[in-house]
């Protein structure tokens, strides 16, 4: 595409994107045209340092690929090692991971409220979701007895065992976020102003959901439902009965309403886990993650995770040594950030940038994964 | 479980009637693997497009392999729940192929990774292009 000049550059404040983002673009008309995003070197790990170490070392570092995802990329890095040894994952650990995974979903989606509202300038908002969020961190933290971005599903199980007295913290935090929610629709969702400001921007239709292979939340307020976690269940999720509701665009509006309403499954899924979680003390098949780490057998596995955007997925072949041939991780960050991006910034006001930006959830360290 | 199985079943038997390559279902992995040669990979991918509804290409990766490049595409589809994942060689002396863009828009994106990784050109890939053609001192046009 030939470029024009002037170019105009704008980088978003860091409240809005959780990353490095510059977008160039030019106006004509008062309008934006070939817009171009840019994405800063902001990747820790990526999948190429996981397939140079062996299992066991790749463990901590696939925690740390992503932030707001960190649990997801365990899961389907611990799943995919089970899945080529035909490990036995114990019932305890499988809920476990249910729990962390959906508590991780619960703050990513406080982070996203929290980039909504800075985008708007709702200052109130803002400092509800940053202080929610921080304490979903904190019920983590507690959960895996150690600093949050260390690594706690682990091939075979869970790294440890959540005392009685955690549980019971789990509870009330859980009934307290619920009446939480409560306050944010009263403030946020149902606000005429938030509701007027959001409606109509940055859509993103039917058609290109298709085309670029948008999944999770962004998709399903397009009316594309689909949700690994019900078509394609993993751990319990079988188990859990999820709603399917019907949204009409996938405008700003809503995909954040999506996500507000997912939340609610959450707290669903959680309280489910605290009323039916197996009285046993095995936590992980130990037999599975030491002699399973050393000599994963041969063959290629592909893994699809419900992340907090999306479809996360991983593809890992193995040659029957204790380093993996081949690991990719793709996280749905990617299909949104391309040209999507470019094409969802080149349609709307100059204003609407920081909204679009916030309301599709980039998280630039996940691009090239 | 069994309506799985009938579906992968029919699909890999399409693949193999259609294609003529060999398409391996691996039930307890749950995937569909297929090796095909590079010349049927574009009719293959329409075929599972407009056929069994294979609209998502969920991931494309390319990785050396002594003197080849072995090229993946992992499609989904809404219909059937088991991925397919189609793999081909591309001699490293010749390293260009014909882009999936006009299947999978999303595969305009994944090339022009590849291309940067790996140097191969996917013909009708506008962002992929030889460096002689992009050369402007061996006559090509540049990027401004």
């Amino acid at each position: 595409m030939n470029r024009r000049y002037p170019r105009f550059y704008y980088t978003p404040s860091r409240e809005i994107v959780n990353g490095n983002v510059q977008i160039d673009y030019e106006i004509e008309n008062g309008r934006i045209t070939n817009p171009f995003v840019y994405f800063g070197y902001d990747r820790v790990i990526s999948s190429a340092d996981i397939g140079k170490r062996k299992y066991v070392e790749a463990i901590p570092l696939v925690s740390r690929m992503s932030f707001a995802d960190k649990h997801t990329c365990e899961e389907l890095f611990a799943s995919s090692v089970e899945e080529l040894n035909s490990t036995e994952v114990p019932l305890l650990a499988k809920h476990l991971r249910v729990l962390i995974l959906e508590l991780s979903r619960i703050s990513a989606f406080f982070l996203n409220v929290f980039n909504i509202s800075s985008a708007l300038k709702f200052s109130m908002a803002k400092s509800w979701s940053l202080s929610d969020m921080k304490r979903v961190q904190k019920l983590i933290v507690e959960i895996k007895g150690s600093e949050f971005y260390s690594p706690f599903i682990i091939p075979g199980g869970v790294r440890c065992n959540v005392l009685s007295k955690t549980m019971g913290l789990v509870e009330r935090e859980i009934g307290l976020l619920e009446s939480k929610l409560n306050d944010y629709d009263s403030l946020l969702f149902q606000n005429e102003l938030f509701r007027i400001r959001t409606s109509g921007v940055g859509e993103i239709t039917k058609r290109e959901i298709t085309e670029f292979g948008v999944t999770g939340p962004s998709a399903r307020a397009g009316n594309v439902s689909f949700d690994v976690r019900r078509r394609l269940p993993y751990e319990i999720y079988n188990e859990i009965k999820l709603d399917a509701a019907a949204y009409s665009f996938s405008n700003v509006y809503d995909r954040v309403l999506c996500r507000r309403n997912e939340i609610a499954d959450s707290i669903r899924i959680i309280r489910y886990i605290l009323s039916n979680i197996p009285h046993e003390t095995e936590f992980i098949n130990r037999e599975g993650y030491s002699s399973g780490l050393l000599k994963v057998r041969e063959g290629t596995v592909f893994r699809r995770i419900e992340g907090v955007n999306g479809e996360f997925v991983c593809l890992m072949s193995s040659d029957g040594s204790e380093r993996p041939v081949n690991v990719k991780f793709r996280s749905p960050v990617y299909h949104i950030a391309g040209e999507l991006l470019s094409k969802l910034i080149g349609r709307n006001s100059i204003d609407d940038i920081d909204l679009v930006l916030a309301s599709v959830f980039l998280i630039p360290m996940e691009v090239n994964l | 479980m069994t309506g799985r199985y009938y579906e992968a079943g029919f699909l890999s038997h399409d693949i193999k009637m259609v294609i003529g390559a060999e398409a391996d279902y691996n039930q307890s992995l749950k995937k569909i693997s297929v090796n095909v040669r590079k010349e049927s990979l574009t009719f293959l991918l329409d075929f599972l497009f407009t056929k069994w509804g294979f609209n998502y290409l969920l991931l494309m990766q390319c990785r050396e392999e002594g003197d080849k490049y072995r090229i993946t595409y992992v499609l989904s589809s809404r219909k059937i729940s088991v991925p397919v994942i189609a793999e081909t060689f591309l001699l490293k002396s010749v390293p260009v192929f014909t882009t999936v863009g006009m299947i999978f828009r999303c595969a305009y994106g994944y090339e022009r990774e590849i291309y940067s990784k790996f140097g191969i050109v996917f013909e009708g890939n506008p962002d992929t292009v030889s460096y002689y053609v992009k050369n402007p001192l061996t006559g090509g046009e540049s990027d401004e």
